[in-house]
């Protein structure tokens, strides 16, 4: 049998089950909104300790600089 | 793949955690998915683990995506290589073959008595035969000739040239010829 020969319009449709679809969508959504809020939470978190870090070597720069200052 | 100019809006909202966008992929996308997985795997419950793993691989990873990122290729890429990685196919190449054929009208809707003779003697007689080629050789078939992909779509999917696709989609076809039994008179 040729490759012409071969009636690929044969191949059965494979329907997506409703329940498998709705199941799979509900769980699928749900991990991609928690991501989203995991996400945002840590952008949050990333902010603050960026922030606190710069903070305190200001701090200790201005500890350490005091020490030099005449007084 | 055709729908460029909406994938690529798709893409953006996906990106920015759009929820909504992510159930417009999932409606546009889904179906094919399934369908590739059970062209490729021989066990419908495998089929079925992989699918839900495929998409929430996407829920892990939209945000990261590329914008220029083909979703429907990026699907199948995922999917094809979770069938891949799965236990190097200990799963999917241990299922029987008389339940391949089984599994593929499982869902089907029963038509005419005649009509259902004739389209399922057919249609068992090309799974049956699918069934026997080797992994690679399914995949290429399943993108080409059950989801419509050009060559060169299927090789980026696979993560090969256009010239090997092509090379392996004729060795499939051809090996595919031999394994189909003659007409019978």
């Amino acid at each position: 049998m040729s490759r012409e020969q071969i009636d690929w319009s044969a191949l059965p449709e494979v329907p997506l089950p409703a329940a498998l679809a709705e199941r799979v969508h509900a769980r699928a959504r749900a991990a991609f909104e928690r991501g989203r809020g995991e996400g945002r939470a840590a952008d949050v978190a990333m902010f603050v300790a960026v922030t606190a870090a710069i903070a305190i070597y200001l701090g200790w720069a201005v500890e350490f600089l005091r020490a030099f200052a005449p007084t | 793949m055709g729908d460029d100019a909406p994938s690529t809006d798709l893409i953006a909202r996906l990106r920015a955690g759009d929820a909504s966008a992510f159930s417009e992929a999932y409606a546009a996308h889904a179906p094919a998915t399934y369908r590739f997985l059970r062209r490729l795997c021989r066990s419908s419950a495998l089929a079925e683990d992989l699918f839900q793993e495929t998409w929430l691989r996407l829920a892990q990873h939209a945000r990261g995506l590329r914008a220029d990122t083909e979703l429907r290729a990026w699907l199948y890429a995922v999917a094809r290589n979770l069938v891949r990685s799965h236990a190097r196919f200990a799963l999917a190449d241990a299922a029987g073959m008389a339940a391949l054929a089984h599994w593929w009208y499982l869902d089907a809707p029963a038509p005419a008595p005649d009509e259902a003779a004739v389209a399922a003697d057919a249609g068992a007689r090309l799974v049956r035969a699918m069934a026997r080629l080797p992994i690679a050789g399914r995949e290429v078939l399943s993108l080409v000739a059950g989801e419509g992909l050009s060559v060169d779509e299927a090789a980026r999917v696979l993560a090969i040239r256009p010239e090997a696709a092509r090379q392996r989609l004729h060795r499939a076809r051809a090996e595919l010829a031999r394994h189909l039994p003659k007409e019978e008179p």
